[in-house]
């Protein structure tokens, strides 16, 4: 939404984290050789040979300081600036939900505030929400009964609160979402409204985009480009999530919940 | 349906903890492209692009409004 806030009316967010946070070094950061951490190949501002650890903004304290989340606003404004992301304007009329579950250890309690307050920065307050006080873990939320028959979803509050909802209805308004779910259970909706696609015409074949080479595109039925207008979402699933994908995509709420169409 | 066996019956316990994941920032491969993963021209942020526009073309028809 950052690099393309010119086409993202707002993003949900689920135990992420600040733009360029990665690759940021922050006063205190411990630094590795270069060789030592190769999955952090770039790093801003540590010294030849050396870079910071995998992942350093969802464990270290480092990031959670307002100073430092500073260094991350003034690397966007740098760069839109320099017109390599949108202007920075347009998140000024967007709106973010973010979300950390209390019992999250992957990430830190400062690193999701750290990201909250980044936004905040280019957001009005009353257009962000940081929902922190669900008893969950780290995954997102939903309350499908096939959902929460996962072992994944077992333990509390992870299957008490509907996380796809609350994005939804906090970007788009809750009359949006006036219908209320569907009574279908998700796999019939699936069955007959979803399909695959080809994600590979989208990127040039000469520079690995991270992506795997087909999607999953759920329309609901009264949405149709020559019928009812309908918001497209895009669904990203986080690292290292495989086996529990589809469960999270077909039952997550994404589908359930109003009138949209679903590309993943 | 295939996906509804636990996990647990699938893995070696010592592995299906790690699934315990699901959406994150969903911005893989900073460490395979470089420092440019999250400009407009970094591939995963232009095909991400490319791809939330063609369906907006399509289902949406327009860019969202302020």
């Amino acid at each position: 939404m950052v690099a393309y806030s010119s086409l993202f009316a707002g993003a949900g967010v689920f135990a992420g984290q600040g733009y360029h946070c990665a690759v940021t070094r922050f006063p205190g950061d411990k630094l590795y050789l270069s060789s030592a951490s190769p999955d952090v190949p770039y790093c801003d501002s540590c010294p030849p040979g050396f870079t910071l650890g995998y992942d350093h903004c969802k464990t270290a304290d480092t990031v959670a300081a307002t100073t430092n989340v500073s260094l991350l606003v003034t690397k966007a404004r740098e760069r839109a600036t320099a017109s390599t992301i949108d202007s920075l304007a347009a998140l000024a009329s967007r709106r973010v939900f973010l979300y950390r579950g209390l019992n999250d250890t992957t990430y830190n309690g400062g690193s999701v505030r750290a990201t909250t307050d980044f936004v905040r920065a280019f957001l009005p307050d009353s257009a962000v929400q940081f929902e922190e006080s669900i008893q969950s873990e780290h995954l997102l939320p939903g309350i499908n009964p096939h959902l929460c028959s996962w072992e994944e979803w077992a333990g509390p509050d992870n299957c008490t609160y509907d996380g796809a909802y609350h994005v939804l209805s906090w970007i788009h308004g809750a009359s949006r979402l006036a219908g209320g779910r569907s009574k279908i259970e998700s796999a019939a909706l699936w069955s007959a409204h979803g399909r695959t696609w080809d994600q590979r015409p989208f990127w040039d074949a000469s520079r690995d985009a991270g992506l795997a080479e087909s999607g999953a595109l759920f329309v609901p039925p009264d949405c149709h480009p020559d019928g009812h207008t309908c918001t497209v979402h895009m669904f990203l699933h986080g690292c290292d999530v495989d086996d529990t994908w589809s469960t999270s995509l077909r039952s997550g709420g994404a589908s359930t919940n109003g009138r949209s169409a679903t590309a993943s | 349906m295939g996906d509804q066996q636990p996990l647990r019956d699938r893995l070696p316990s010592n592995e299906h903890t790690r699934y315990l994941r699901a959406a994150e920032d969903g911005l893989l491969g900073y460490g395979q492209t470089g420092n440019d993963y999250d400009l407009k021209s970094g591939p995963q942020m232009a095909a991400l692009a490319k791809i939330a526009a063609h369906f907006a073309g399509h289902y949406a028809g327009r860019r969202p409004s302020a």
